[in-house]
């Protein structure tokens, strides 16, 4: 319609709202404090710090793209796929490789190499990113069912393992991964000029097109960015597993988008930052450790998860900018 | 016949000429000439609701786990309550689908995130349900998928209701109030919306057809397989977007319909089975379905409707 | 000593098909003044400006600013020389903070090999926010300023620009600012306008006479595309600027008021202190059978939003609507419709019509489900009927089923109206009906219209121009700032656009 009002929008709920997930998820420690004091031992938080990664890396990535107003739907496959790539080149039962730490620059490039695909499509074809994403993560699937005949790629060299299993004292090494890539992730959202414009995109992206901002390599970027990230984290799950397996990471899209939704970053774009990612992950670990503490069968987290995320989609969603409903 | 349904026929027949030329003998066969229909039907059924999505505009991803869950009820249900399973599972089919409809139009989340997360709920309910494992149909209970399994020659049961449906949804689309309004909200929902439309209804009853897809999918599934599967949908869900898509749907919506969804069915099914006859691992099959489909995405996506690439 | 001027714009002639919008337009605006820039919708105010922006190419005519012919091609190149447009839409992110908004775009200026050095841009932006003392945070999120501290931040982006560019005066020009503002900030715009005097100058549009006369030190009236007068401060007042304004000789015939008819005496429709904050409040009138009413009124008079409101689009905060006597709440377009209400949206080809859709589709829209016998669509009548109304409004279309996008303006404009003649609607709310129609089918959709009320159709019009306006209708109900100054009838004897003029600015 032409006839539009800018109204003043001022805070809805101030202080409380801003930081409403940190809020939610300081209280859901202190709850299941209180309902199962296991879930308070010191075993139990290391086992948590654990669980945090490599999930942790995948919803960081998807945390910069819904930032820049788009989503991603290929975690899963290109996960699977590096992790493989992972597990053909370090030591391990089915040839002679034997690149150790080299390994995971491969794993890097392979997840660039689609990420920036994703941006391409976006960019040349204009398909939007649910289903250019969507196709090719079922391509990377492919591509992975197809290399290993579906089964896992066993390894066997110790010292890559532990990556995903070794332990600096008590805190897991992976952990130690994970917080160093979301310190760099900080630092590239808040301190240069591209993590700001990824921010700008997902506000309005005309807007940010029409004061000089160059939108498509932003975009490219990111996919790219999100791509290198799932290498990383495909690295890692394969030196936790053990194997390089393409269904390994079945249930990340869910979780990575779940993590980045109850941490506060918006769907529509625009909304959001490194530390709200921190702690949607968390949110999300902690929930899913409650769960298991309390006996509820991992059938029924997925959807308890599910009716979370949308509960807080409905709550959270900015309905001002969504003109047309797709 | 518009001409992108001719593009679609066209590489259909060019598919079968080719396989027909060069495996007569394993590609003409009555055995694989079931088994392509096999795959075609399901996709094609389960594709006539998410067609009706599509053109306006939105998307459904909640398909496969519809479908897992599905499968999974009806065995059940056809264990416990024979015959009655088949009214009950409608039924869930319509309430589900009434489900993510409401989830779009009332709550107004964006149907690709809104059926994401509740396709998160319906896996869930699918492996409660099942603990896990797949269910087999207990032999008392086969009776009740006789008539979708009994054969006329290599066509099943569930082919000619699958055709029936085709008929029957085609006729919905061309000639009821409902099929004209889909097509006029996909191609200017204002507009339609400015002239008194119930559009909310319209995109709600588009979500319900969908979930009353995938129920009558899970029924030929199952009449195939003999059990549920609590896993068996997920690949359905890029098939099937493939199906819809390839025939000439646009993403964009407004265009395309079920009689396009028929020939890409046939043009998905075609490419999976023509592998398997060749020999080739049918681990390709998901990158080429991947790799058409984004294809055909950008090839009838309507630029003038795209303002902004989300 | 004469000032040189900072900037001239001579002899500007731009032409759309079919209409002249600028005809030989000159302005000069000098250094540190406000130049005032009104006139009717339609006079070409905007136009001028974003020919002045960029956006637009002049056909002809020359464009100096400090003394130095200048081409402008694109609105980059009008910032970087120093020449923005803030515009009431405005440009900027509100989930970003104040000094990422200032510098957005530019924050090369800031960073080395891509890290940016936030305290300097931070330090930037507080020196500038002191410049208009506003108490602006820069850390401050846009999303929780106000609209005119919006509109600040956005003025003091493109001041910054320019001083990048060493543009010493920059020229700003502000499109309708104060119409979402209240009366203290806009007594506060002014005092921060003035002050920038110093460094800036600023063209100020506005149908706000009252302000214009406040705060500008020369102003221009346009007039159907051309000059038509220019004042310095002290030689002009509100009323003369209202006779500048308008003025043109008033043909009745056009508007086929020899068929105007009288209103029937059964109210249809009547609204009871209607109100919604920030539009319009205390909207009370009587929409009578058959009659014509004209909503009359310049942009941010509530017009448009309180036919928006009739038609479900936009909630009420107070206020009561009758129909036939019976209170109702309109919710929804849908509902609006089933209570026998329809709209004729401004924008035809996004609101109007389903391009792709054939003629005899978009005429039956609305009443499929009346044209159904059971479950199915019942073709034929829907063609039958279509074709009726092809032949009684004469729409020029190869035959019902050609799709509507290759239909002239004025032809798909009475597709629009022969989709309400059908669905027989009791009250028509009509929204520019003829914008974008050439002269011969304006003429015919005036006469549509007059069949209409024939019919006991009820029409509320919001037209072009004052003598749509003041010639169509029965009676004419002016607004100003959301409140209704008159109700005037125009059955008996037509009003001079200068007598409604008053009224409306």
């Amino acid at each position: 319609m032409s006839v539009t009002r800018v109204e003043v929008r001022k805070r809805k709920f101030g202080f409380l709202g801003e930081n409403a997930s940190l809020i939610a998820l300081v209280l859901l420690s202190v709850f299941l404090s209180i309902v199962n004091p296991r879930f308070f031992t010191l075993d139990n938080l290391f086992n948590i710090l654990d669980l945090v990664s490599p999930l942790g890396i995948t919803a960081l990535a998807m945390g910069f793209v819904l930032m820049a107003g788009s989503i991603d739907l290929s975690v899963e496959g290109v996960v699977g796929l590096s992790g493989i790539v992972a597990s053909f080149l370090v030591k391990n039962f089915s040839n002679q490789n034997d690149f150790g730490f080299f390994s995971i620059f491969f794993c890097l490039f392979t997840g660039l190499g689609f990420g920036l695909l994703n941006g391409f499509l976006l960019y040349r074809f204009k398909i939007p990113s649910f289903m250019a994403t969507l196709g090719v993560g079922f391509i990377t699937t492919g591509v992975g069912i197809l290399v290993t005949r579906g089964n896992p790629i066993v390894i066997t060299d110790w010292s890559f393992r532990q990556i995903g299993m070794g332990k600096v004292g008590v805190v897991p090494v992976a952990f130690i991964l994970t917080m160093g890539v979301f310190f760099l992730a900080w630092f590239l959202s808040e301190r240069t000029v591209f993590g700001r414009y990824v921010l700008a995109i997902g506000g309005d992206e005309a807007i940010a097109r029409d004061l000089g901002i160059n939108v498509n390599r932003v975009k490219i970027g990111v996919f790219g960015l999100a791509g290198a990230l799932y290498g990383f984290a495909g690295a890692i799950l394969t030196a936790k597993l053990g194997s390089g397996d393409i269904n390994a990471p079945i249930g990340f899209t869910f979780d990575s988008i779940g993590s980045c939704v109850l941490g506060g970053i918006a769907i529509t774009g625009g909304m959001g930052n490194v530390p709200k990612v921190l702690i949607g992950i968390f949110t999300l670990t902690i929930l899913r450790n409650g769960m298991i503490l309390m006996g509820i069968s991992p059938y029924v987290q997925q959807g308890v998860i599910g009716m979370i995320l949308i509960a807080t989609v409905a709550l959270t969603i900015d309905r001002k900018k969504i003109k047309i409903m797709k | 016949m518009g001409k992108d349904k001719i593009l679609a026929l066209s590489v259909v027949i060019f598919i079968f000429l080719v396989l027909s030329i060069t495996n007569p003998g394993s590609f003409l066969s009555a055995y694989n000439m079931e088994a392509l229909l096999e795959y075609a039907t399901t996709y094609f059924v389960a594709g006539i609701g998410l067609t009706f999505v599509i053109m306006i505009g939105s998307i459904d991803l909640s398909i496969g786990s519809l479908l897992s869950l599905f499968t999974v009820l009806f065995v059940l249900f056809l264990n416990a309550f024979g015959f009655w399973a088949y009214p009950l599972v409608l039924f869930l089919g319509a309430v589900l689908g009434l489900a993510n409809g409401i989830i779009f139009t009332r709550l107004k989340i964006p149907s690709f995130i809104g059926t994401f997360g509740a396709a998160g709920v319906y896996q869930s309910l699918a492996l409660i349900v099942s603990r896990g494992k797949p269910i087999g149909v207990k032999p008392v209970a086969f009776a009740y998928l006789d008539f979708l399994n009994f054969h006329l020659g290599f066509l099943k049961g569930s082919h000619m209701l699958s055709f029936l449906l085709f008929v029957l949804f085609l006729i919905v689309q061309y000639y009821t109030p409902f099929g004209r309004y889909v097509y006029a909200v996909g191609n200017s929902e204002q507009a339609t919306n400015l002239s008194g439309v119930r559009v909310a209804r319209i995109k709600t009853l588009c979500f319900v057809i969908s979930g009353l897809s995938s129920a009558l999918a899970s029924f030929i599934l199952v009449a195939r397989m003999f059990s549920g599967d609590p896993t068996v949908g997920a690949p359905y869900q890029l098939q099937v977007i493939a199906a819809c898509v390839v025939g000439g749907t646009a993403l964009t919506g407004g265009v395309g319909g079920i009689f396009n969804t028929l020939l890409g069915t046939f043009v998905v099914a075609l490419i999976g089975n023509g592998l398997n006859v060749v020999g080739v691992d049918v681990y390709y099959q998901l990158i080429i379905t991947g790799v058409i489909t984004m294809v055909a995405v950008a090839l009838t996506l309507d630029r003038s409707k795209v303002f902004v690439v989300k | 000593m004469e000032k040189q001027p900072l900037l001239v714009m001579r002899g500007i002639c731009k032409n759309f098909p079919g209409v002249k919008a600028l005809d030989q337009v000159s302005i000069e605006v000098f250094p540190q003044e406000i130049v005032g820039l009104v006139g009717e919708n339609g006079a070409g105010k905007s136009t001028l400006m974003k020919v002045l922006a960029g956006i637009y190419q002049p056909d002809s005519g020359e464009i100096l600013f400090n003394g130095q012919q200048v081409s402008i091609a694109s609105p980059r190149q009008a910032r970087s020389m120093g020449i923005a447009m803030v515009f009431q839409e405005q440009a900027v992110l509100p989930n970003l903070t104040v000094y990422e908004n200032i510098f957005l775009g530019n924050e090369k200026k800031f960073s080395n090999a891509g890290i940016v050095n936030r305290e300097r841009m931070i330090r930037e932006a507080e020196q500038l926010l002191q410049e208009i003392n506003m108490g602006i945070s820069p850390y401050a999120y846009l999303h929780e300023l106000s609209f005119m501290e919006r509109q600040m931040v956005e003025i003091l982006r493109n001041i910054w620009l320019s001083r990048q560019a060493d543009v010493q005066n920059p020229l700003i020009v502000l499109d309708e600012p104060t119409t979402v503002l209240e009366e203290k900030e806009v007594e506060l715009l002014f005092t921060k306008l003035r002050e920038l005097k110093k460094h800036i100058s600023v063209i100020y549009i506005s149908h706000r006479l009252r302000e214009v006369v406040e705060l500008c030190d020369r102003v221009y009236v346009m007039k159907d595309g051309k000059n038509a007068a220019c004042f310095s401060r002290g030689e002009f007042d509100e009323d003369l600027l209202r006779t500048k304004m308008v003025g043109r000789e008033f043909h009745g015939e056009y508007y086929l008021v020899s068929e105007q008819r009288q209103p029937a005496a059964r109210v249809v429709l009547e609204l009871e202190k209607c109100t919604r904050r920030g539009a319009f409040q205390d909207v009370s009138f009587q929409l009578h059978e058959g009659e014509i009413i004209s909503i009359c009124g310049v942009v941010g008079s509530g017009k448009e939003e309180l036919c928006l409101a009739l038609f479900g689009l936009l909630p009420l905060d107070s206020g009561k609507i009758y129909l036939d006597g019976r209170a109702v709440e309109i919710s929804s377009p849908a509902q609006a419709f089933a209570l026998g209400i329809g709209y004729i949206p401004e924008d035809r080809r996004n609101d109007g019509l389903v391009l792709n859709l054939p003629v005899y589709e978009n005429i039956t829209i609305s009443i499929l489900y009346r044209l159904s016998r059971g479950p199915f669509l019942n073709r034929g009548t829907q063609l039958s009927l279509s074709q009726q109304m092809i032949e009684k409004l004469r729409i020029k279309t190869p035959s019902a089923l050609a799709l509507c996008r290759n239909l002239s303006g004025g032809n798909q404009q009475k597709v629009v109206l022969s989709k309400w003649l059908l669905s027989r609607v009791k009250v028509l709310i009509m929204s520019h009906p003829t914008r974008g129609v050439d002269v011969g089918a304006k003429h015919e959709i005036y006469a549509l219209i007059r069949e209409l009320t024939r019919q006991g159709m009820a029409i509320i019009l919001i037209g072009d121009s004052f003598e749509e306006d003041i010639g169509l209708a029965n009676r004419i109900v002016t607004m100003k700032d959301g409140k209704i100054t008159g109700i005037l009838d125009a059955t008996t004897s037509k009003p001079n656009p200068s007598e409604l003029i008053r009224y409306v600015v």
